[in-house]
């Protein structure tokens, strides 16, 4: 029996050989890099002693998570780590879409290349830097919203850096501004890949500019929407920590609306130097990520299984 | 069979990743055990010692080269002494902590290191750094002798020595520097100025007189507060004042009515444009706005010798009030020096360190470098040293920052400052009060849940507060609210515990 399912697994897995060669080398990688250190996970349950090392320090439990949801900032730690996320994953992903059809509609290719190069730039800005960016338009002293907008106009001038109420918007805008060019590109590349013929036949059959981009463009779209979204799901429990940190300067009375699970850890130990606690945090992320993953997955798989991940 | 080569596999997996990894910790456990047996052959001459390098870390960026030829200086008075060769690693203070960390981590070898005071208790607790009392007796004698008993008690838990102090200026008093040139201009009479509250008429007439410049800046978003409270080590409650020796009661310091006083007048002069906009999220430090031309002065710590330090930041003259009394508390032992976790030779790393701490030609070499490259003895006499001909604070291979290192006290005197620096330091430390509670280390490891939560909360506030950014009316309330929801309560209950205890024991 057994023989015979060796065999018949070799048969089956020889004609795709070459494919599983040129996976080893990736495969590899990932063994190493994601995969044997996850081993440190045990630093998560116990009281990590740099003397005694991973396997000798004692065994503590869920104590290091105790942290992370005793206080009432627990609740607006998630609360703000997982609206914001959603708002960038819905937001971030209709901009990208809507802004890679309109590059595919440009026929200059000279006009083209401007603009998604133009569109690019933010993305390959450092986090620090735009943080100087938003503090130059929005400084009391020498800001250029207080100085050459609401001052023109009359209006009274806005303490941005101590009024929580304008930031979930700010922050917002800034990490779409930022985040547009990329994913835009990856959309894009999916569109150029189109096959023209569809859109031949759309116009043979009388479908206007707006018709082919409901009937043609966006299905054609759909797996690689659904496959970026769920990468995105997956990473919705983790913050991007130079947004909440250094966009709003790391200013206390903001903090209701900018911190996040990645700050609220990074405040809280960065003078315990705790090693153990702030495994716990990553793992409470991971698993939490795993878990959104694999049921975005289910529902995708009910609702249309050619598209899920696996 | 799917199943049984998934299993086949993860198990293979688990198998590697467990060999890799109590490698790891084989390592890293060895010279613990075999530190036990070294030392201990009872004779003075230590010059036929096995051979060893002594890897020694401390912050403040030089160039590698001139650190290994700083390196060969030191070690040529170590070797013939000890056997010994010591290896100087510098790194940027930005990256050190980090850098340290990972060494840490690591298990890479290291044997002595420099940090400050914050990461004390957490590395007793984590098993980062080493007990040093058995070596003391033996390898470090001239420290046992040099270093008062009140100081090793700060470096203590439950009566073990973890780390030897830095031998410095060690009390502290606040108040509030400015820029000399424009304070006599606004011919305001300052002689008078001891208090806070005092500052008004100037901060007014320097704010008339200079409409452009604000009269006080933060330094990357917080402000000193005038007052003499003892954090007793580290975390939420204190000794209010700590000058009072009578009283021992751990207070929440942030509930006394003096915060409140100083965050109000700080809010009114927020209101009146004497302190500078949003500077609870600044990310400069003050000096160097004061360098710019932006601001007019700042609260600062004193110590002697503070208005030449200020003066080399700010590049102006400057004009320093002192607003408080001299005082002096555990966490004014700020700069300690630690024999770390993965060290071999624990007992050499504090030989070395005995030695640093005494000898003057060897703590000279790692300070100032080299001789005739990175500086020159202007006046043999006083010990009085600057820089060579071409060489300045910008381009020298291997800066100097004398407090750093164990004891700046036998080192020279850089030009500039004043000729009888360590001396006038020895009398401040001499002067200063002593808080009651000085000596105390706090653990919180009983606490860490509510620390966590509470260190977030205050950096939502606390900022904001001192720097005058927030009405005090509405956010103190709000302040003290979440700290008690944070569980403040606990961690003040405990504090107040262990310093009982501790208090107790040293009578």
């Amino acid at each position: 029996m057994v023989e015979v399912h060796k065999k018949s697994l070799w048969k089956r897995l020889r004609p795709y050989f070459p494919l599983y060669l040129m996976m080893v080398p990736g495969a590899i990688y990932l063994i190493i890099n994601n995969y044997i250190p996850m081993a440190g996970i045990t630093i998560a349950f116990e009281q990590f002693n740099y003397s005694k090392g991973m396997w000798g320090s004692p065994f503590v439990g869920l104590k290091n998570f105790e942290f992370l949801f005793k206080t009432k900032d627990a609740w607006i730690i998630t609360r703000n780590t997982l609206l914001y996320n959603m708002a960038f994953i819905v937001l971030g992903t209709v901009l990208a879409i809507a802004v890679a059809i309109l590059l595919n509609e440009i026929h200059s290719s000279l006009a083209k290349k401007i603009y998604q190069t133009t569109i690019l730039v933010p993305f390959l800005i450092s986090i620090v830097v735009v943080s100087y960016l938003v503090y130059a338009f929005l400084s009391s002293d020498s800001g250029f919203i207080n100085n050459s907008i609401l001052k023109p106009l009359g209006m009274e001038s806005v303490s941005w850096y101590t009024s929580p109420q304008y930031w979930p918007f700010i922050l917002i805008l800034v990490n779409v501004w930022k985040g547009l060019g990329y994913n835009c590109i990856i959309y894009y590349a999916t569109l150029v890949g189109i096959d023209k013929g569809y859109y031949e036949a759309a116009v043979i059959d009388g479908a206007n500019r707006w018709q082919q981009v409901v009937h043609v463009t966006l299905p054609s779209l759909k797996p690689t929407i659904i496959t970026l979204t769920l990468m995105a799901v997956g990473k919705i429990f983790y913050s991007d920590f130079g947004l909440f940190y250094q966009v709003p300067m790391n200013s206390g009375p903001l903090m209701d609306v900018t911190n996040t699970i990645d700050t609220y850890v990074y405040r809280g130990l960065m003078s315990l130097n705790n090693i153990s606690m702030s495994s716990a945090a990553g793992v409470y992320q991971s698993l939490v990520g795993f878990l959104l993953v694999l049921t975005a997955n289910w529902v995708v798989k009910k609702l249309s299984p050619d598209n899920a991940l696996f | 069979m799917k199943k049984i080569l998934a299993a086949l596999l993860a198990a293979s997996l688990c198998a590697g990743a467990f060999a890799g990894c109590s490698g790891d910790s084989g390592t890293s456990s060895t010279p613990s055990g075999g530190t036990g047996g070294g030392g201990g052959d009872g004779t003075t001459d230590y010059s036929q010692q096995e051979a060893y390098t002594v890897k020694l870390m401390i912050p403040g960026d030089a160039k590698t080269e001139d650190c290994q030829e700083v390196s060969e200086a030191a070690s040529k008075i170590l070797e013939e002494k000890f056997n010994t060769t010591l290896d100087i690693v510098r790194v940027g203070f930005g990256s050190y902590p980090d850098q340290v960390n990972l060494m840490f981590s690591s298990g890479e070898k290291l044997d002595l290191l420099y940090n400050n005071r914050d990461i004390f208790v957490s590395a007793v607790n984590n098993g980062q750094i080493v007990e040093m009392t058995p070596y003391l007796e033996e390898y470090g004698k001239d420290l046992l002798e040099q270093i008062p008993q009140e100081r090793w008690d700060c470096t203590s838990i439950d009566g073990k020595v973890y780390a030897v102090p830095a031998n410095k200026e060690i009390a502290v008093s606040w108040g509030f520097a400015c820029v000399k040139e424009m304070a006599d201009a606004t011919g305001v009479d300052y002689s008078n100025i001891k208090t806070e509250e005092d500052l008004l008429p100037l901060l007014r007439a320097a704010k008339k007189m200079y409409p452009d410049v604000w009269p006080v800046v933060a330094s990357y978003g917080g402000m000193s507060t005038m007052n003499t409270n003892d954090d007793l080590g580290a975390d939420i409650g204190s000794l209010e004042d700590c000058t009072d020796s009578s009283n021992t009661t751990v207070v929440n310091w942030y509930a006394t009515d003096a915060f409140r006083e100083i965050c109000e007048r700080r809010y009114e002069w927020a209101q009146e444009g004497l302190i500078i906009p949003d500077a609870s999220s600044t990310s400069e430090d003050a000096s160097a706005q004061i360098a710019s031309g932006k601001g007019f002065g700042m609260f600062t710590n004193t110590k002697p010798g503070i208005e030449n330090e200020l003066e080399k930041k700010t590049t102006k003259e400057m004009l320093v009030f002192t607003l408080t009394p001299v005082y002096t508390t555990t966490t004014r032992l700020d700069i300690l020096w630690y024999v770390a976790h993965n060290s071999e030779k624990p007992e050499r790393a504090v030989q070395v360190l005995n030695e640093l701490y005494t000898n003057p030609e060897l703590e000279n070499i790692c300070i100032n470098g080299i001789e005739g490259k990175h500086f020159e003895v202007k006046d043999a006499d006083k010990g009085i040293v600057g820089y060579p001909e071409g060489v300045d604070g910008t381009n020298t291979g291997y800066p100097s920052y004398p407090w750093a290192w164990p004891n700046e006290m036998i080192s020279y005197i850089w030009d500039g400052d004043p000729e009888d620096l360590w001396t006038a330091t020895d009398e401040w430390n001499k002067a200063a009060v002593i808080s009651p509670a000085m000596g105390f280390s706090w653990n919180n490891s009983s606490v860490l849940n509510q620390v966590t939560a509470c260190t977030n909360v205050k950096s939502k506030y606390e900022n904001a507060l001192v720097t005058g950014s927030i009405d005090p009316d509405e956010a103190i309330p709000q302040f003290l609210q979440e700290l008690e929801d944070a569980g403040v309560n606990d961690i003040i209950a405990e504090k107040q515990r262990q310093l009982d205890e501790y208090l107790a024991n040293k009578e």
